[in-house]
């Protein structure tokens, strides 16, 4: 009965969704920065009047406003249909405060390490949480219950970014046993190189493990209170006069409550997005949250508008991956959708 | 009148009645009692503090003693009065978050659970889009703007931005539980007596889904508190007022922490993180109580013993 | 059942499998595609020349990443300060005493009353690609800038007068544009990215990317990582035996308190870092080797819009500087690092252009005094009410002012709210806020604000530098304007024609008068207030590395991020052979020991969860 059919409508119905919400945060990408009070045009013209000494026309200052699209003097809806069709062809438009690299390139070089270290802190915080609260929920309302739960609790209550700096403080300023910040060790060249993996790898310990420990929670305390009526519920009861071995029993409740567990993971992606863009600044990790700082406090809209996008995308599309996973492991869904 | 009144004070009764259940459990009641400590810690501060919060009186950087019992901060200001201080804004933004949050995640859910297939369709999609895009980001878009506009508008912006990026969990929740409870029998018969909708909703609904809209209020006002240290964390949001998470910010930007000043960036993160433990523990104290999945153990030992 | 649980086990394992090698292959790709490359080899290698082959680790001050991109005409392109090393000016100057170095240009000399400047240009000079250095290259330099974006409007025309003498024939006199100038970086002629232009056809080099930059300097680029930048010494530079050291690595810190901790170690010798902490995290850990100097910069100002009401009156501003306690603002907001300014609103290391009177004028208008503040006030009018609140003589209450200053600095952010209690004393309420510095520039520019903290003197090597961005026409409230935004109307004063009188002689005795002439009129009406000077951030390591400027021998500008001086700093400095260098210990040797430890953890984990299963399986 079970089988790897493809559940098609099931997947349609997600890609749906997915479109439609993609839709959404383009919309909200475009209309939030325009919100946003402040020319990026003049900063730019004030630093070169400063920076030269003369007079610079005011044309220049025209100029650069027709480049950014600010005040272009065209209705909203051909800004908008301008916007997408930029969007299309690649074009992110060109950063301020990187003027004048274009977003596109920043994106490329930054994205990959937020997204490296959301998908191990997400991945690792998923296994180990689980069998946390695997474990919590077998042996409930004893000392170990008890001690995992008021522990996972109080890792989540902890502000992610204090813990971050404890860390930092323990292990790399006074322990100076892992590295102040950066991705890799700058003397190694980037590549595919076994030094360059493992310089990555080292760098990646602290930030992964802080956004394990602030995210564990969820899942320890979710999967917890999953297993517990899977425990005591009926089936098991049935399976175990049936002489089914204790561990057998534990893997097939534990397997049951993991399905909805999983639908947390779209919540605990942004949650990590959050986790990571906060942290970056503190462990001086180059990806995207380092330069959200930059754009913010520059007005930079188009590198904003970018790392918005890209985010959302990838955030999306990590969600996209997880529903349809899910879709080939849950029977409850399969049936949904057929 | 009379008649009509003491109706309505005993519905409220029924309605705050699971509030009265906190206390069942020994995870909420722990709750509880932190959080009535930090609320009575809150009150002191709004009417007496040691010395003026936010002045610069005294040494730089002194450590702890009797006269400053957590020592001064970096630009010598004492750090008990901002800590005492700075509690009552602190807490104040995290209940208003709680109650605003849950009230529109209230509201979301529940229409979504008796609207038409469509707007159930269309509500799923917008609830989706807040659920997926990364709280920081709209917080700082949001704080930016804010910061934009510069009108001196108090805790107001801090709040609106949370509530906005904290709403959609609830909803969610609602939502599923909404749809849950329309379909037991009670409500359809309520629907086929021919019982007004709002009615319906807030007699059987609203009331029956009670200990998870307390348990949402406790997990929303915890996200408050959390948001408010990101946002003060980032600078989006006004640094000229004394809360716990503009103490941080201060702290961790003179590199407390580095420099071995334990008094000043420890205190308000031992505290937040106090108040957030508190919101969880009533929370998942709640959750035990709301799902009856998880009390099932309890009552079948009870029956057994009878 | 058996059966597809482990299909969908096998499911999950390779989904997640697919997630974590997707990953890291976008790493690896970006890795391969976009992050380091090596410049084209322009220039052999000089080290093989050296025996000793020294190394100069420097950073500019925290930013998130480099940019790959050597543009020219973006001189401040992060690193910053780098393209001084590789492109060089006609004149270096110090802005702080005005003294100036030839450098291309070996002497210049104003003609018909300061119409024409004559350059004399330094013969033998290449560019790191080895086309010849010539007036043809100045000419262009400038005619470009001209062209793109209207730049050197003052200029009428550059001509070459010979191979190696250039003449600026400018609209009316003006000797102030010796600096402008004199600080322009040159660019050899015939690059391919100067023909860039706009989709509508205008030249636009500004906006070219240059990957292989090509200069007189003393360094060329070597390689670029966003992380790391390798400059590697010219070997055609034109200074005989220059530079000493053989290599600069511009390292990359994104946190100010990350790039103190490495400076700590000895890891960066050379920065400009803000750290309000910099005795006991950075000379402590070294006493003997690790230095910082603080030099007074620009001032940091209170903005005033002087159109608004209230602010509008000279003595009110005047009153305004008298209350406010300028020592507490150094001590609280800036830690002690900054000192004091006073009113006069020039660089600290200019007053002594200043004649006595003017002197002890602008002391005396810095000089924290709220009595006399409130005299100055009463004999205008003002007076305190019962509730301690200013009035104006008619009894309505003085409105609250407001006063911003840039979310995030947090000196400054401090500054305001103990200038805030300052001006409580003499009765007034101001109301604080903090947006973000776009936010506040564009407001500044478009005179939305009253009150706001802001650097906006202009750098120059004497006063008239400092006030020119202080003067021009009076920009109504909500028009945008770059200069005079504190909108200060200098009409019925002397300034402007002093100011004027300034550009048209080269004669410094004359000058140093109208200097004084626009000091007196400045501090009669004091536009903006000055507060305190801002710290140019400079800290250095001389364990490995000698010639440092520091307060003893202030030879030159220190930091690094500034483009041009940085180059004349360099230059002096020479490696110390003596010293053995201090080494810190290699990165990889760490590295390989954090990965065994994760590999171990790893390995324990893996190990316990089969035994595990093996157990359960006995068990059974």
């Amino acid at each position: 009965m079970i089988t790897t059919a493809i559940p098609v409508k099931y997947i349609f119905k997600r890609l749906i969704i997915f479109v439609s919400v993609f839709f959404g945060a383009l919309t909200l990408n475009f209309v939030l920065p325009r919100l946003m009070p402040g020319n990026p045009a003049e900063v730019i013209y004030q630093d070169l009047i400063k920076a030269s000494g003369g007079t610079i026309n005011t044309a220049y200052l025209h100029q650069l406003e027709a480049e950014y699209g600010i005040s272009t003097g065209k209705p909203i809806y051909v800004q908008y249909l301008i916007y997408l069709n930029d969007l299309f062809h690649g074009n992110l438009g060109v950063s301020i405060s990187f003027y004048p690299e274009p977003v596109s390139a920043i994106l490329i070089q930054a994205l990959p390490w937020t997204l490296f270290l959301v998908i191990s802190a997400v991945t690792i915080s998923f296994f180990i949480g689980n069998r946390l609260g695997r474990y919590a929920g077998i042996n409930r309302n004893t000392g170990k219950d008890l001690a995992i739960d008021l522990f996972s609790m109080f890792m989540a209550a902890f502000p992610a970014f204090v813990l971050a700096f404890i860390l930092l403080d323990i292990f790399s300023v006074y322990g100076k046993v892992f590295p102040i910040g950066g991705a890799y060790s700058s003397s190694i060249t980037m590549g595919f190189n076994l030094p360059f993996i493992f310089s990555t790898a080292y760098h990646a310990v602290l930030p992964v493990a802080t956004i394990i420990l602030t995210s564990l929670g969820g899942w320890v305390l979710g999967m917890r209170n999953n297993i517990i009526p899977n425990v005591n519920s009926d089936y098991i009861s049935f399976s175990r006069n049936l002489g089914m071995k204790d561990y057998q029993i534990k893997s097939i409740a534990y397997r049951n409550a993991l399905l909805p567990n999983l639908t947390g993971f779209s919540m605990s992606i942004g949650l990590s997005v959050s986790g990571v863009i906060i942290e970056e600044s503190i462990f001086s990790y180059p990806g995207v949250g380092m330069y959200m700082i930059t754009a913010i406090n520059n007005l930079d809209y188009p590198l904003l508008q970018g790392i918005f996008l890209m985010v959302i995308i990838a955030v999306l599309v990590g969600n996209l991956i997880v529903d349809i996973l899910l879709g080939f492991l849950d029977p409850r869904i399969k049936q949904e959708g057929e | 009148m009379g008649l009509k009144g003491s109706k309505s004070i005993g519905i409220l009764l029924k309605i705050f009645k699971p509030i009265g259940m906190l206390l069942q459990n020994n995870k909420s009641k722990a709750g509880f009692m932190l959080l009535l400590s930090i609320v009575v810690f809150a009150i002191v501060g709004i009417f007496y503090t040691p010395f003026p919060p936010n002045a610069y009186l005294f040494k730089n950087s002194l450590p702890p003693s009797y006269s400053h019992l957590l020592g001064t901060t970096g630009y010598g200001q004492d750090v008990f009065s901002q800590l005492i201080g700075g509690a009552a804004p602190t807490l104040m933004i995290g209940f208003s978050v709680g109650i605003l949050g849950t009230l529109i995640s209230v509201f979301v859910g529940v229409l979504s659970g008796f609207a038409s297939k469509a707007v159930n369709e269309v509500i799923n999609a917008i609830v989706n889009v807040f659920l997926v895009i990364p709280g920081v980001l709209l917080i700082m878009l949001f704080g930016a703007y804010f910061l934009g506009i510069h009108q001196n508008l108090g805790y107001f912006p801090t709040i609106l931005i949370l509530v906005v990026t904290g709403w959609a969990f609830g909803a969610r929740t609602f939502r599923s539980v909404t749809l849950s409870v329309a379909k037991r029998d009670y409500i359809l018969s309520s629907i086929l007596i021919g019982e007004k909708r709002l009615s319906i909703i807030f007699r059987q609904i609203i009331k029956s889904i009670m200990p998870v809209i307390v348990s949402n209020f406790f997990f929303t006002a915890m996200y408050g508190t959390m948001g408010l240290t990101f946002v003060e964390y980032l600078g989006v949001g006004n640094l000229q007022q004394v809360n716990w998470g503009t103490m941080l910010y201060w702290a961790i930007n003179n590199e407390a922490y580095l420099v071995g000043e334990w008094w000043w960036i420890l205190p308000p993160a031992i505290l937040i993180s106090v108040l957030m433990f508190a919101f969880i523990l009533l929370n998942f104290g709640m959750d035990e109580i709301a799902n009856p999945a998880l009390r099932v153990f309890k009552v079948k030992k009870e029956k057994v013993k009878s | 059942m058996e059966d597809s649980n482990k299909t969908r086990k096998i499911i999950l394992a390779i989904g997640l499998s697919a997630i974590m090698m997707l990953s890291g292959l976008s790493v690896f790709a970006m890795a391969n595609n976009y992050g380091a490359h090596n410049a084209s080899a322009t220039a052999a290698t000089s080290s093989s020349a050296s025996s000793n082959n020294s190394t100069l680790y420097l950073s500019a001050g925290p930013s998130p990443a480099f940019v790959d991109n050597f543009n020219p005409y973006n001189i401040w392109t992060s690193p910053t300060g780098m393209m001084g090393m590789i492109y060089e000016p006609l004149l270096q100057v110090n802005t702080y005493n005005g003294t100036v170095l030839p450098w291309l240009a070996t002497g210049y000399k104003f003609s018909n009353n300061g119409l024409y400047l004559n350059m004399t240009l330094r013969k033998n000079v290449t560019f790191s690609n080895g086309q010849p250095f010539n007036s043809y290259d100045v000419v262009y330099t400038f005619n470009i800038q001209k062209q793109a974006y209207g730049a050197w409007g003052s200029i009428k025309n550059i001509s070459a007068t010979g191979l190696y003498s250039v003449s600026f024939k400018f609209l009316t006199p003006q000797t102030n544009y010796l600096f402008y100038i004199g600080c322009t970086a040159i660019m050899p002629t015939n690059q391919t990215w100067e023909n860039q232009k706009t989709s509508s056809g205008i030249p636009d080099p500004q906006s070219a990317v240059v990957t292989n930059p090509i200069g007189t300097g003393p360094y060329v680029l070597s390689s670029f990582s966003p992380q790391r930048v390798v400059l590697t010494k010219n070997p055609h530079y034109w200074q005989a035996g220059l530079p000493k050291i053989d290599k600069l690595v511009y390292q990359d810190y994104t946190s100010g308190s990350a790039l103190t901790l490495a400076l700590a170690e000895g890891k960066v010798q050379w920065a400009s870092v803000f750290e309000p902490n910099v005795t006991s995290l950075f000379v402590q850990n070294n006493p003997k080797y690790n230095h910082f100097w603080y030099p007074a910069g620009q001032p940091v100002t209170m903005m005033i819009n002087d159109l608004s009401p209230f602010l509008n009156e000279s003595y009110v501003r005047q009153a305004l500087s008298l209350s406010i306690n300028r020592t507490a603002i150094c001590k609280i907001g800036e830690y002690g690092y900054e000192k004091p300014a006073n009113a006069a609103n020039i660089l600290q290391q200019q007053c002594s252009y200043l004649n006595a009177a003017n002197k002890n004028q602008a002391q005396a208008l810095a000089q924290f005094n709220p009595a006399k503040a409130l005299n100055l006030l009463e004999s205008h009018g003002f007076k305190l009410n019962s509730n301690k609140k200013l009035e104006y003589a008619n009894g309505t209450l003085v409105p609250s002012i407001s006063l911003m200053s840039v979310a995030g600095y947090a000196d400054w952010d401090t500054d305001i709210t103990i200038i805030a209690a300052d001006l409580k004393q003499i009765g007034l309420t101001v109301v604080t806020t903090t947006p973000t510095g776009s936010n506040l520039a564009g407001d500044i520019a478009t005179g939305n604000y009253q009150m706001a903290l802001d650097t906006v003197t202009g750098i120059g090597p004497n006063p008239w530098y400092d006030y020119s961005g202080l003067v021009g026409s009076v920009t109504p409230i909500g028009n945008t304007t770059y200069v005079n935004e504190e909108r200060w109307n200098a009409s019925g004063t002397d300034f402007m024609s002093a100011f004027n009188n300034f550009t048209l002689t080269g004669n410094s005795t004359l000058q140093d008068k109208y200097t004084n002439e626009m000091v007196s009129v400045m501090l009669n009406q004091m536009p903006i207030i000055p507060l305190v000077y801002s710290g140019d951030w400079y800290e250095y390591v001389n364990s490995s590395i000698g010639g440092w400027p520091n307060q003893n021998n202030s030879f030159w500008i220190p930091m690094p991020w500034y483009p041009h001086p940085s180059e004349v700093v360099v230059l002096h400095l020479y490696p110390l052979t003596t010293a053995k260098s201090v080494k810190p210990a290699s990165p990889v040797v760490y590295e390989y020991v954090g990965a065994a430890v994760v590999a171990a953890i790893i390995a324990v984990v893996a190990a316990v969860t089969v035994l595990n299963r093996k157990q359960k399986k006995r068990n059974d």
